[in-house]
């Protein structure tokens, strides 16, 4: 996992920002691979998606920045191998962006029994990363509660079939505490 | 009395925390480049990189034993025959820089001996590039995705194609050999790249509770 941060960016990076060319967005696949598990499946539990967009919703508002991309197309969420983390390789980043900046949402992958449960709390790490150099400017966590759940947390299905409005709702206030906690404190 | 106890302890937690080990002998086919010893060698494009694993790897001899503590695989086991079947599936790993590379799958050709080159009929991906190898008989992460119909594909990261071509697989010491075509970067298709096939012969260990 990233080390939570204590401090919200710095207003360097805030500064960096407002005037960087190229920021980008993405997050990583929620369904893993499956391999010898054949009983379960691999996900990330968490509508991550739609956090990264509930957060790029609400800042560019406050920092005035405009043209950030929101990349789509979830990624593989690779890792080094000898890394201890289990963050996604910030060099994988900067393989497909060569430059700019990134925030990427991201959710470990967890084991779950066919039509099972995801029980506990969700957590979603976020990063701010400078690919010059791979500095990690900010991360932060947030946490929801996601079940009951509307349906099983199948592949393929959107996060609307498989939370409900409820869920949902603490799902976006978690988007909003990264969006609070990146600015320092301020609610967006 | 107090040994006996102590003999019957030692015997009991022997037999709870044993395990079983099984050293496989596997012949395989890889690509031909790259030094001796690399596990899964990359051949260098114009920023990208390419990789290819042949699914047709076997196991020639197997040896099982116990596994506490110190492994003694000294029981040979026959290796269960195994039907070769009647596709030959490869996977290609490609590693682009950017994200605007693509790759016609239509355009890739396996070139066997005696035979005149053929195209894959289906294909899987992209899908996540093994980097553990997890899968170990594999280097794409693709177990129950959906196979298609051959097909220009987006490479925006690392990832994997798996593809499968309607022959039965050759032995691992056939000399074959896999033409990448149809890879492109904005549209530029780059020349055409071949990736070599080899024998190969390792060992693995394998432990089992």
């Amino acid at each position: 996992m990233p080390a939570p941060m204590p401090r919200a960016a710095s207003p360097a990076t805030l500064a960096a920002l407002a005037a960087a060319p190229r920021i980008i967005a993405v997050h990583y696949l929620e369904v893993g691979p499956e391999g010898q598990h054949r009983d379960a499946f691999l996900i990330s539990g968490t509508p991550v998606a739609r956090i990264k967009a509930r957060f790029l919703d609400r800042l560019p508002a406050q920092l005035a920045l405009s043209g950030v991309r929101d990349v789509a197309e979830p990624r593989f969420p690779y890792r080094e191998l000898a890394a201890v983390e289990l963050e996604p390789s910030a060099a994988r980043l900067q393989r497909t962006y060569r430059s700019g900046y990134v925030f990427d949402f991201y959710a470990p992958w967890r084991y779950v029994p066919n039509e099972g449960r995801l029980t506990g709390k969700i957590t979603v790490y976020a990063r701010l990363v400078r690919l010059e150099d791979l500095a990690v400017l900010w991360a932060r966590q947030c946490s929801f509660a996601a079940e009951p759940l509307r349906g099983p947390p199948v592949a393929g299905r959107r996060a609307e079939e498989i939370y409900t409005a409820a869920a949902l709702e603490r799902a976006d206030r978690c988007a909003e505490d990264l969006v609070t906690h990146f600015l320092g404190g301020a609610r967006p | 009395m107090r040994a006996w106890r102590v003999a019957a302890l030692a015997a009991a937690v022997a037999t709870l925390t044993s395990a079983c080990v099984s050293l496989d002998t596997v012949e395989m086919s890889r690509p031909a480049v790259g030094p001796e010893g690399e596990t899964q060698p990359w051949l260098d494009a114009p920023r990208v990189r390419l990789t290819a694993y042949a699914r047709h790897d076997r196991i020639v001899s197997s040896l099982v034993g116990p596994g506490l503590i110190v492994p003694l695989p000294i029981i040979p086991l026959s290796p269960p025959a195994k039907d070769p079947g009647r596709h030959f599936w490869i996977d290609v790993g490609v590693d682009p820089e950017g994200e605007e590379f693509s790759l016609d799958v239509r355009r890739i050709r396996l070139h066997l001996p005696d035979r005149p080159p053929l195209a894959a009929s289906a294909f899987v991906g992209p899908v996540m590039y093994d980097l553990y190898r997890t899968g170990q008989i594999a280097i794409c992460h693709a177990y129950r995705e959906i196979e298609r119909a051959p097909a220009v594909v987006a490479m925006t990261e690392l990832g994997c194609v798996s593809l499968r071509f309607d022959v039965t697989p050759p032995p691992t010491d056939a000399r074959f050999s896999l033409g990448v075509d149809g890879l492109s970067n904005r549209g530029n298709l780059l020349a055409p790249v071949l990736i070599p096939f080899e024998q190969r012969r390792f060992r693995r260990l394998i432990w089992a509770p």
